[in-house]
């Protein structure tokens, strides 16, 4: 009879432990966002622990505003060939490779405009049309060279930053490195900038929401999705109002000021976290028409299109069932 | 033994569902509240933030923060998406009842 009993207790303990799998989540501020690492399994403590020191360190290299970081250098020593790491090197190449296949409406050469208008600073305003036309005449994708030996140089009076795939890069790294620790399931939310790594615990897919850009909080589809990054650009996120005027911080690098069209948001879903990262901005600031074109000439990536008129175009391979609003597939 | 069982299935079940908010500094958590067992309304004063504890809900009542969107984010109740004051490096998260694993935006 007493076996019987501590045979019953093991299964109960072993079915207590089996529903709850172990897992650990890290909440910290970096790259100016907020960012949460969630994993489960065995060691997913030190899997955290060791993606937050992974972030911090890819934080230092891609911040434009020290001088002492790889972008910092790149930007101070313009006209000159500067040292880098291998992943400031990598990031940089994706956002050429974006930059060229967007024809120019991805750059991160644009950063002084950006710069001008203040989205990093407490005032932002609009620049005098004067300041813009200056700046723009260092805006380029072709300004931007890489060498050998991990070396990258701008032209003269350009200046770059990493803000718009840094995140990316940093949530596909992080997956990586989770993936090497033994971490086979894994959140990596870094400022609503999400990478999913495998599958639940469960072996269901993640359940993934794309923010509702007319609604604080709510969400406007639900996408089930495993293994990708899912990127979303919004005019919500980071804007200001001048003379009864909202100014959002997409820019167009071709003209110097946010992205005017029929926009609100844009998500990529797709496995490499720096494209998806780059190319939402990219599809933004081409509008609906030039990003559905883009989106059959070169596949390779999902997306969600949320217009001004609360209307939603979602590329074929999303299910897109619990859309909120009016819906529409690009075949 | 079917007490033992069904303990440990309430147990589950409620750790499962409960809503704990979680308040951080930075990344250092300063309160922890389960948000079920609140039965009357009370603030809690993190001198640049004031945060307002509920039944069920937390909000960002006030911040001495430029753009105030952590106050504009309004009550939240579940997780996902969480209240973030950027220039205080205050964050709120609701743990528990869900329905998604995490949101773009």
């Amino acid at each position: 009879m007493k076996k019987i009993i501590c045979l019953l207790m093991a299964a109960v303990v072993s079915l207590f432990c089996g529903c709850t799998p172990k897992s650990h989540t890290s909440h910290f501020f970096a790259m100016d966002t907020v960012m949460t690492v969630t994993a489960y399994g065995d060691g997913a403590k030190d899997a955290c622990q060791a993606a937050e020191k992974l972030i911090f360190h890819l934080a230092s290299l891609a911040d434009a505003y020290d001088e002492k970081s790889d972008i910092g250098k790149i930007n101070s020593n313009s006209g000159k060939y500067v040292t880098v790491s291998n992943s400031t090197v990598e990031q940089i190449e994706k956002a050429k490779e974006i930059c060229e296949k967007s024809l120019g409406d991805y750059d991160i050469t644009v950063h002084s405009v950006y710069d001008a208008w203040g989205f990093t600073k407490e005032n932002a305003k609009v620049p005098e049309d004067e300041i813009i036309h200056q700046l723009l005449e260092k805006v380029g994708g072709e300004r931007v060279h890489i060498g050998e030996n991990n070396t990258v140089m701008v032209d003269s009076g350009t200046q770059i930053s990493l803000a718009s795939i840094a995140k990316g890069y940093a949530s596909q790294k992080v997956a990586q490195l989770l993936s090497e620790k033994g971490i086979s399931s894994a959140v990596i939310d870094l400022g609503g900038n999400i990478y999913v790594h495998g599958k639940k615990a469960d072996g269901e897919k993640w359940r993934i929401g794309v923010q509702d850009p007319f609604e604080n909080g709510g969400v406007a589809v639900t996408l089930s999705v495993c293994d990708t990054a899912v990127v979303t650009s919004g005019s919500y996120q980071r804007n200001f109002t001048e003379n009864g005027v909202m100014y959002h911080h997409i820019i167009d690098p071709k003209i110097g000021y946010p992205a005017d069209n029929e926009l609100v948001s844009v998500t990529v879903v797709c496995e490499d976290g720096a494209y998806a990262d780059g190319l939402s901005t990219a599809l933004f600031v081409m509008g609906l028409d030039c990003g559905t074109e883009f989106y059959k000439e070169n596949g390779g990536f999902e997306a969600v299109f949320i217009t001004k008129d609360e209307k939603m175009y979602v590329t074929k391979g999303i299910d897109a069932s619990s859309a909120k609003y009016d819906l529409t597939y690009i075949e | 033994m079917l007490v033992c069982v069904a303990a440990i299935v309430i147990m589950q079940t409620t750790a499962q569902t409960a809503h704990i908010a979680e308040i951080y500094r930075g990344n250092e958590l300063l309160y922890s509240v389960d948000l079920d067992a609140v039965t009357e309304s009370y603030t809690i004063d993190l001198g640049t933030n004031t945060v307002r504890i509920e039944n069920g809900r937390i909000c960002m009542e006030s911040a001495d923060c430029p753009d105030k969107l952590c106050v504009k984010r309004g009550a939240v109740s579940t997780g996902a998406l969480p209240i973030v004051c950027l220039p205080n490096k205050i964050y709120v998260t609701v743990t528990g009842g869900g329905s998604y694993d995490a949101v773009s935006g």
